[in-house]
């Protein structure tokens, strides 16, 4: 029998700036996390996530992107899971598929695809290495700046 | 369906008509996970039999998490199970150090469904795959896929778009191993989309 899914976990609009946004308490009977996150910041940024807010340097992340004029690629070995950059007037979208979030016997790996008109369009690819289940994401800037107001952020989790 | 009464909606004595009545109406979602196989040992593919889905679903999406075995490989996505050289693939991909183009016509199979690592490398290459209209007669058959992953050895991501040049409905959908079979611990799932 068919289940039902891509069910809306979480939605949240900022009423005011805030620096990170932190979705808790996250079920393990879901299969996949989407998230979905659109909005503008303080000071140009990188969107990032911390699974169980872990800012250990247990990531390693590839991307690509186009800007119209230029095309490029990188690696990035730092302390989050990375999406492609926001900025401070046009809005900026990125959706984050975690993948077998809830799994206990393999590293996870994450996917972005952000897409700002003013900036490239991009393509990451992340991994986190831990075994531990997902049980809660921080969504944060790269350089600590705050998410304006207006900005938003949705997780859906998709069936098992 | 009544998912629970309200003590209101009994004490209030209020005459509702619908069986709903004091609960949060129920909207099924449109996106369904039709199944999902995870290897308990190495194979050498999985194939999704869709051949019953087309009064139900639009559009098709696979969801994939997986790795190879000794090597690195490619998983080659297969409709119908037709082998034949009817398939054609463009790729935009990136590995840290390489920006790059590619493409195929007339090959066997669309690639990077997804391309994945040796287990040694205990990284899971993630994949989302669309498949557009699969159950057409009038049309041939378009996928779209993301996939990657990233550790030192082999950093990847890439955009990627396949063709199928047949205007038969699709009624199976194969993931093989190029190589080598697809590890343990695999994942794939498949969705349907209504339309």
């Amino acid at each position: 029998m068919p289940t039902s899914t891509y069910i809306p976990l979480a939605n949240l609009t900022l009423g005011s700036a805030q620096s990170s946004i932190t979705f808790s308490s996250i079920s393990g009977s879901y299969r996949d996390l989407i998230l979905v996150c659109t909005g503008t910041s303080a000071t140009g940024s990188n969107w990032t996530v911390r699974p169980n807010n872990d800012s250990g340097s247990n990531y390693a992340s590839v991307y690509m992107y186009g800007s119209g004029s230029t095309a490029g690629t990188g690696t990035e070995t730092l302390t989050e899971a990375f999406g492609g950059g926001i900025g401070t007037s046009t809005i900026s979208n990125s959706i984050f598929q975690i993948m077998d979030y809830s799994a206990t016997d393999k590293y996870k790996t994450i996917l972005n695809r952000t897409n700002r008109t003013d900036d490239a369009t991009y393509a990451w690819a992340n991994r986190w290495a831990s075994t531990s289940a997902i049980t809660s994401l921080v969504v944060r800037c790269y350089n600590g700046a705050n998410f304006n107001t207006g900005s938003t952020f949705a997780l859906y989790g998709v069936a098992a | 369906m009544i998912k629970s009464m309200t003590r209101s909606s009994v004490l209030n004595r209020t005459d509702y008509r619908s069986m709903l009545a004091g609960n949060e109406a129920y909207s099924p979602s449109d996106f369904e996970l039709i199944s999902t196989t995870i290897l308990g040992s190495a194979q050498a593919s999985v194939t999704f039999d869709v051949s019953a889905l087309a009064s139900t679903y639009k559009h098709l999406q696979i969801r994939i998490a997986a790795q190879s075995t000794t090597t690195n490989d490619n998983v080659d996505m297969y409709f119908n199970n037709d082998t034949g050289t009817n398939y054609s693939w463009h790729s935009l991909y990136a590995t840290g150090s390489a920006i790059g183009a590619d493409y195929s016509v007339n090959r066997a199979g669309i690639p990077e469904s997804p391309a994945v690592l040796a287990s040694s490398y205990n990284t899971f290459t993630a994949c989302v795959i669309d498949i557009l209209d699969p159950f057409s007669t009038s049309k041939y058959k378009t996928s779209r896929t993301f996939n990657g992953r990233a550790v030192s050895a082999g950093y990847y991501v890439s955009l990627s778009s396949g063709n199928w040049r047949s205007t038969s409905a699709i009624t199976s959908i194969k993931l093989q191993g190029r190589s080598n079979n697809i590890n343990t611990g695999s994942r794939f799932s498949i969705y349907g989309l209504k339309g």
